[in-house]
């Protein structure tokens, strides 16, 4: 099971082509010949390759959704500014720390 | 085993009950459950699986398309719109204005925050007028904001089916209906 559009999305930008389902079967392609200026189909090995790629990221990425679950209600920090209690805006920005502790930024996505 | 055959049934003030105008003559329709992808701007992309064929008894009988798309797109916007026969039914578009695309549905959002584009619903309510007693073929094409990006039909593009399970999937619809007129 793939997500075609993220796959041309990557691979041939701007693409004219149409995917029913998930798999490569599904793809039909619309782009004019390449010498007429269109992109090239990709190729099956290029899009399993692709979406290797496209799991590894969402796999890494999925730490931004779990530090949104944890991050602390803003209206914490709002309502510290409005009181003027430096306490209660360093307990926020804390709290809002510690969760990205807990879940580092992979490095790897720079490679990616 | 009898066989009740008549012309016409009337109500006791004599209005037809049967075959009068507005009466449902048939009525066909498709679901689509799959997922497809495609259309990125400025082309259109017609949604593979989501099309109903329907021979008019009368070329002077109305078409009612009723529908529903489960959609998504990878950047800001959505656009959708009812063809019959390949071709884009002018009356069931908005007026031309200046540069703008005219489309059956659009949808517009962006929710500004650092993940998630949402999905949407574009509906369809359209009274046609094909004017013929031969197969007429409707069905439903996407368009998106720019050309980086794609429409997604059943399924949101900007998530990851393998890696989420915060999202979900929809089905889309199309029933066209003959209307005695």
């Amino acid at each position: 099971m793939s997500n075609p559009a993220k796959i041309i999305q990557a691979l041939r930008p701007g693409a004219n082509y149409s995917c029913n389902g998930t798999e490569y079967e599904g793809l039909e392609w619309f782009e004019p010949p390449v010498w007429e200026g269109g992109q090239r189909k990709p190729t099956r090995e290029e899009w399993d390759a692709e979406w290797e790629r496209q799991k590894k990221l969402a796999e890494l990425n999925s730490y931004k959704m779990k530090r949104m679950l944890e991050y602390p209600n803003i209206t914490e920090y709002i309502d510290g500014v409005v009181k003027g209690d430096d306490a209660q805006v360093q307990a926020y920005i804390d709290k809002c720390n510690a969760v990205k502790i807990k879940y580092p930024r992979p490095e790897e996505l720079d490679s990616l | 085993m009898s066989i009740l055959k008549t012309n016409q049934i009337q109500t006791t003030a004599g209005k037809p009950l049967l075959n009068s105008t507005g009466s449902v003559i048939q009525i066909v329709s498709s679901t689509k459950q799959d997922i497809w992808s495609g259309g990125a701007y400025p082309n259109w992309g017609t949604v593979t699986g989501l099309s109903v064929s329907i021979t008019p008894t009368s070329s002077s009988n109305k078409i009612l398309i009723l529908g529903q798309v489960s959609c998504s797109a990878g950047y800001w916007e959505v656009k959708g719109r009812l063809i019959r026969d390949g071709n884009a039914i002018a009356g069931a578009m908005g007026a031309p204005r200046g540069n703008r695309a005219v489309a059956t549905f659009v949808m517009n959002e962006y929710d500004g925050a650092a993940v998630g584009y949402g999905m949407y619903c574009g509906h369809i309510n359209y009274l046609d007028s094909p004017t013929t007693t031969s197969s007429v073929t409707y069905g439903v094409q996407m368009r998106s904001y720019n050309a980086s990006y794609s429409i997604g039909v059943n399924y949101n593009v900007y998530t990851d089916d393998n890696a989420d399970t915060y999202y979900g999937n929809g089905i889309s619809t199309l029933t066209a209906i003959e209307v005695l007129s």
